[in-house]
């Protein structure tokens, strides 16, 4: 049972984090590996914050000033390097490729600057209120911070879903993923949607950042990486551009990781994602939720 | 002149090895085929490489033999991945990479462990790796020249052109992936014979981005691309070294600003400068947004042409 939560909370924070990702490849065709430098950033300006002030900052707050870190790196990024870049290419393949590498180092500046104020050691966020409820029910008790992250996951996927499925900008979001040139024909500013989109992106990375931070007790300038290779994992098990999807790959590795790191030794866990990977793609290319587009054959 | 040069000899032996390492990324991704499975040749070859030559195997065999096996594993592993294009693609490579990670850690005597192998013999020289990267350099260079080149240049304009004038597009995967195999595969085996050591670490993620770096940012177009590009990764941290701790900044910004303003990487960049400074930065770069998944049609029809293959003129 213990174990169960476990995964529960371990996919939540892996769907959180994986959410934004989707979005960004599945209708932008971004596969944008600062993701994970901007989780890593949020959750360690709120670390910064925390450190100066020696108060009791409510966990509400953190998460709000991580997302806004999150939400304002990833809009720089989307203005500063990809819009260029989508500018200039000259072919979707060329454009892909280069914010690849553009997406790369810009990760390196965040990571740079956090490894040299910490001086390459892990840090962590201790003074909230909210990190040290419990509850208990029969033999197994639940932290607060566990409800908040799997009530926070469930609740970002739900919006995420109703925004591309109802509202104007989502359904020009994904009117964008399916032709952009006609799209464009049709009054709808790519440029528009994908600050939009980076936008969400980064704030799901920033409270993904502050949350995990606090229920994992530390993070490392370098914690972004290993959650990056996880998403990649999750959002390809899902189907890429699957909201819904993400949730169920999420879930579907964090169970299959905790599975095997209990059952094995404890190395092979890190496996679990990567033939994860390489089984769905080479079986199902559009994942377990398959996207009205299929562009991978 | 010569007590630089023996300050920095590992600095040439890296940039050899990351030539070949810079052309293994760059004649997939310039065929239009994302794939990252140059790193995880790299790693095959580094591990071969190590077993071969602590059994007494002499350099020379043990190279033929990686440059045999990786292009046997290279065109093989085209097979399941005929399929899939683009990010795709290269999440599959990405993940197979990774997992041949996760296997070394666990390999036992082959692989050493999470500690690796140590103390595998020194056998190359400083002038044996130069001789070897411009081997590499040569094959790849003719390559362009040849008819492949400029079929590959198509290939990667636009996959249906491509077929529509005769491209064999399915044979020239599969051939592009086992060059692309037996460079990698060699210049993990010549990292592993030059520095005696290989870990797990040593082909991971880190590798990845270093190589797909080195091919981009010096430019996918040529092999003075590749060798730009090497450079550049080899030789930035010692000579941004006053910069301390956050020339990584400066290394990210660089890598930004030639990627989003110079689609032709560092090599765009020295032929402008060749040409005096004169006409644009990128050249043949299109008014418009492309369309997506296509080249203008124009370029498309100008490459097609450039193919000059009787019989088979686009244009008509």
């Amino acid at each position: 049972m213990e174990q169960v939560i476990n995964a529960i909370v371990l996919g939540s924070c892996y769907c959180l984090f994986a959410l934004g990702l989707s979005l960004t490849w599945g209708t932008l065709n971004v596969l944008n590996l600062a993701h994970g430098a901007v989780f890593m950033f949020s959750a360690f300006t709120c670390y910064l914050i925390t450190q100066r002030l020696h108060a009791h900052i409510p966990l509400w707050v953190l998460a709000i000033i991580a997302m806004t870190v999150g939400a304002i790196l990833e809009l720089a990024l989307d203005v500063l390097v990809f819009r260029p870049i989508r500018r200039r290419a000259r072919t979707l393949r060329d454009a892909e490729l280069a914010m690849l590498i553009a997406s790369i180092g810009a990760a390196t500046i965040p990571v740079t600057i956090a490894q040299q104020v910490t001086v390459d050691s892990p840090f962590s966020i201790t003074s909230t209120a909210v990190s040290t409820g419990e509850f208990h029910f029969g033999s197994i008790y639940i932290t607060t911070i566990e409800i908040v992250i799997v009530a926070v996951t469930l609740a970002a996927t739900i919006a995420l879903a109703l925004w591309l499925q109802r509202t104007r900008n989502g359904r020009a979001l994904r009117a964008l993923a399916v032709d952009t040139d006609t799209s464009g024909l049709m009054g709808i500013s790519q440029s528009r949607l994908s600050a939009l989109a980076l936008i969400f992106s980064g704030a799901s990375a920033g409270a993904a950042g502050v949350f995990l931070a606090i229920f994992l007790d530390s993070l490392t300038p370098e914690s972004g990486q290993d959650l990056l290779l996880k998403a990649f994992a999750a959002v390809v098990i899902g189907g890429v551009g699957s909201v819904w999807g993400t949730l169920v790959g999420a879930m579907i590795l964090a169970g299959g990781e905790t599975l095997v790191s209990a059952t094995t030794s404890g190395t092979w866990t890190d496996a679990v994602s990567f033939a994860l990977i390489i089984i769905i793609l080479l079986v199902m290319p559009s994942g377990l939720f398959r996207r009205l587009r299929v562009d991978r054959t | 002149m010569n007590i630089w040069y023996e300050a920095h000899a590992t600095l040439f032996q890296t940039t050899a090895i990351y030539v070949l390492l810079a052309l293994s990324f760059q004649v997939v991704l310039k065929s239009g085929i994302f794939s990252f499975a140059s790193v995880g040749a790299f790693g095959i070859g580094a591990y071969t490489a190590a077993n071969l030559a602590t059994r007494g195997v002499p350099v020379v065999v043990t190279l033929l033999i990686v440059v045999v096996a990786m292009t046997a594993v290279g065109y093989l592993l085209a097979i399941p991945l005929m399929h899939l294009r683009g990010l795709y693609l290269g999440m599959v490579t990405f993940a197979i990479d990774e997992i041949l990670v996760v296997v070394a850690t666990n390999g036992g005597k082959v692989t050493g462990g999470a500690v690796g192998l140590f103390g595998v013999p020194l056998e190359i020289t400083t002038l044996g790796l130069g001789l070897v990267a411009v081997i590499g350099v040569l094959l790849v260079s003719q390559l362009e020249r040849h008819s492949v080149g400029r079929a590959i240049e198509v290939l990667r304009g636009d996959e249906q052109l491509a077929r529509s004038v005769g491209v064999e597009v399915g044979n020239y995967r599969k051939l592009i992936f086992a060059l692309s195999a037996a460079l990698g595969g060699v210049a993990g085996a010549l990292n592993t014979l030059n520095f005696s050591t290989v870990t797990p670490g040593s082909f991971g993620f880190t590798l990845i981005v270093a190589g797909l770096t080195m091919a981009i940012v010096g430019g996918i177009g040529s092999w003075l691309g590749a060798l730009l590009g090497a450079i550049f990764v080899a030789w930035f941290p010692t000579v941004s070294s006053s910069l301390g701790g956050y020339r990584s900044i400066v290394y990210g910004v660089l890598v930004i600003l030639v990627v989003a303003y110079e689609p032709d990487g560092l090599l765009g960049i020295i032929r402008w400068l060749v040409r005096g400074g004169r006409g644009r930065l990128a050249r043949g770069r299109p008014a418009v947004p492309a369309p997506a998944g296509a080249a203008p049609v124009g370029d498309s029809l100008a490459s097609a042409a450039e193919l000059g293959r009787p019989g088979h003129d686009a244009a008509s």
